[in-house]
C-alpha cells in the first residue's frame, strides 16, 4: 500500500499516467496532491489509470486531446489501455497483445 | 544580448561549422570516396548510392552541399551513372563555396583516385583559409530542427515537451524552428489546424495530414509498434500527442518539403512523405538518420534529437544534440548522449530550468563545443531513392490522374 507518483497533463484529463509501477491497492498521486486515486489494478509504469469513472464510447484524454475510445466500463483506479481502449483511427489496436503489445493475429506459417 | 561566431557564406547564410564535404554520386564511387576523406579533419563524406536519379536525390544533395554549415565540396562520380558530378560542382560553385570534382574511370582507378582526391581535397582547403569569413551570430540566424525516434513514454513526457519550450523560445527570438515526422501525427487534425498560422497554412497541413492517414490506412501500419504499447502507449493518436509535444505551442507557419528551406523564420512542419504513386516501389517508416537528413536538407545548423531508449547516431554537417527524458538511459548511454531531462520527471527540475539548460547547451555547441556524436566521429547519412514533388496536391487529386 505505497503512494505512486502519477502525472496529469492537462486538467481535461480523465487518466493519470504512472512514473512508477503501481500494484492493486497503491495509489496513484499527483506531485501536487490534488488526486489521489485507489489502484484497482497492477498497473506497469508509464501506464495509465483512470482518474474518473469512464463508460464504453467515452473519450479517453491525455493532454487534454481524445487519445482514443472506451470499449468497456473503466472504473476509476483501473489500469487503461489495449484490453479496454481502441484508437479512432488504427484499427488494428484492439488485436495487439495487452502486456507485449505484439499483433497475435499475425501468422508466421 | 546571446551571441556566438559562425561562419559567412557568400550566398549571405551563416553555418555554425566549417565542412569540407567530400560527396559520392554513385554506390561505384563510395569507397574512393570514403578514403579520401578519412583522417582528414573537418572533412565529411556523403553520397547518393542508386545509379538513377531523381529531382528528389538532386535537390537534397545540392542542399547539403550548399548547406550553411558547408564551407566547400570535392564531387566524385564513377562515370557511368545519370548523377552528374560536374552538374552539381557547377551549382555549389555558384553558390560562391570553392568546390571541384572529378571521374574514377578518367583518372584511372583507385590509388590514382585517392591520391588525387587528397590532393584536389588540399587545394579546396587552402582556399576555403584563404576566403574564411567569420561572422557574430545570434537566434535570428539560427534553424534548429528536432527529431524524436527510439522513443519511449519519457519522450513524450519529458524530452519532448522541453524542445518544446525551447523551440517556443527560439521562435519569439526571430529564429526558426522545424519539426516533422507527420506518421506522428496522425489522430491530432484539430490540433494541427487550431495551431496553424494562416489559411494558407491550414489548408497545406490539411493536405500533408490527408495524404499521411491515406498511407497508413493503405498499408495498414501506423507509426506505433510492440514496443510502444508494452511501454504505455495504448494508440497512435496517445503516441502523437507526445510527438507534437516537441513543436512547442507557437502557430504552424506552414508545411515543408523535403530540401527546401523556411520562406521567413517561425515555427514549421515538415513532410517527408514521398508521393502516392511513388509508392509501388515500396516505402517504410523514415529510419531516425533518413529524419535528421530531411532536416539537414531545410538548412538546420543545429539538430536535436530526442530518444528516450537511446541512440549513437550523429550527422554530417551539422552538431546532433541528443537528449533523453530517461536517467536511466542517460547513465547507460552516457557517451552518446548529450543531456538528461529525467530531472523533469523525477522533480528535481522545473521545465523553465531544464530548458534553461538546453538552451545554455544550444548555445556552447552553436559556439563550436562538439557534441556526444561529434566526437565519437559518428556521420551517418542517407539520401532516399523516392520521389517527392515541390507542390503537392490533395491526394484525391493525385488519385485521379495519377499525378499533381
Amino acid at each position: 500500500m505505497k503512494s505512486v507518483p502519477a502525472l496529469r497533463l492537462s486538467e481535461r484529463d480523465n487518466v493519470l499516467t504512472l512514473l512508477a509501477a503501481g500494484r492493486r491497492g497503491d495509489s496513484a498521486c499527483t506531485p501536487d496532491g490534488s488526486l489521489r486515486v485507489p489502484l484497482a489494478d497492477d498497473v506497469p509504469l508509464y501506464h495509465k489509470t483512470a482518474s474518473e469513472c469512464i463508460l464504453k464510447g467515452d473519450p479517453v484524454i491525455k493532454y487534454g486531446v481524445t487519445i482514443g475510445l472506451a470499449t468497456k466500463d473503466i472504473l476509476p483506479g483501473c489500469w487503461v489501455h489495449l484490453q479496454n481502449i481502441r484508437s479512432l483511427v488504427d484499427e488494428k489496436s484492439s488485436g495487439l497483445d495487452i502486456h507485449t503489445g505484439v499483433d497475435t493475429s499475425r501468422s508466421y506459417e | 544580448m546571446t551571441s556566438w561566431n559562425g561562419y559567412l557564406r557568400p550566398d549571405g547564410s551563416k553555418g555554425v561549422r566549417d565542412v569540407l564535404l567530400v560527396v559520392y554520386t554513385v554506390e561505384c564511387a563510395r569507397f574512393v570516396a570514403e578514403k579520401i576523406a578519412a583522417d582528414e579533419e573537418g572533412v565529411h563524406c556523403i553520397g547518393y548510392a542508386p545509379c538513377n536519379d531523381n529531382d528528389y536525390a538532386i535537390r537534397t544533395l545540392l542542399a547539403l552541399s550548399r548547406h550553411p554549415n558547408a564551407g566547400g565540396a570535392l564531387f566524385i562520380g564513377l562515370g557511368c551513372e545519370y548523377t552528374r558530378p560536374e552538374r552539381l560542382c557547377e551549382a555549389t560553385r555558384a553558390s560562391g563555396r570553392p568546390a571541384d570534382w572529378f571521374l574514377i574511370q578518367e583518372i584511372g582507378g583507385t590509388p590514382l583516385s585517392i591520391a588525387e582526391g587528397k590532393r584536389r581535397l588540399a587545394e579546396l582547403r587552402g582556399r576555403m583559409d584563404e576566403t574564411r569569413k567569420t561572422v557574430s551570430m545570434t537566434w535570428e540566424d539560427l534553424s534548429v530542427g528536432c527529431e524524436c525516434g527510439g522513443s519511449d513514454a519519457t519522450s513524450g513526457l519529458a524530452g519532448n515537451p522541453l524542445v518544446g519550450r525551447f523551440f517556443d523560445r527560439l521562435t519569439d527570438r526571430g529564429g526558426t524552428a522545424i519539426f516533422e515526422e507527420m506518421a506522428e501525427l496522425v489522430g491530432l487534425l484539430p490540433e494541427l489546424r487550431r495551431r496553424a498560422a494562416s489559411p494558407d497554412a491550414e489548408r497545406e497541413i490539411e493536405t500533408a495530414y490527408e495524404n499521411m492517414v491515406r498511407y497508413c490506412r493503405s498499408v495498414r501500419q501506423y507509426s506505433i509498434s510492440p514496443g510502444n504499447f508494452a511501454g504505455g502507449l495504448s494508440t497512435i493518436e496517445e503516441k502523437s500527442c507526445g510527438a507534437f509535444a516537441k513543436s512547442g505551442s507557437r502557430p504552424v507557419q506552414g508545411v515543408l518539403r523535403v530540401a527546401r528551406r523556411p520562406p521567413r523564420s517561425g515555427l514549421w512542419l515538415l513532410d517527408s512523405l514521398p508521393d502516392p504513386y511513388f509508392m509501388q516501389y515500396g516505402y517504410s517508416n523514415p529510419h531516425d538518420t533518413e529524419g535528421l537528413m530531411d532536416l539537414l536538407a531545410s538548412g538546420c545548423q543545429a539538430l536535436l534529437f530526442v530518444t528516450g531508449r537511446g541512440s549513437p547516431v550523429g550527422a554530417p554537417l551539422a552538431p546532433v544534440i541528443k537528449i533523453t527524458g530517461n536517467s536511466g538511459t542517460f547513465r547507460k548511454m552516457s557517451d552518446d548522449m548529450d543531456l538528461d531531462a529525467g530531472p523533469i520527471l523525477s522533480g528535481e527540475r522545473s521545465f523553465d530550468q531544464m530548458t534553461d539548460e538546453l538552451e545554455a547547451l544550444v548555445v556552447r555547441v552553436c559556439a563550436g563545443e562538439p557534441t556526444k556524436s561529434e566526437r565519437l566521429g559518428h556521420r551517418e547519412f542517407s539520401v532516399e531513392c523516392k520521389y517527392q514533388n515541390m507542390t503537392r496536391a490533395r491526394c484525391t487529386e493525385c488519385a485521379a490522374d495519377g499525378r499533381e
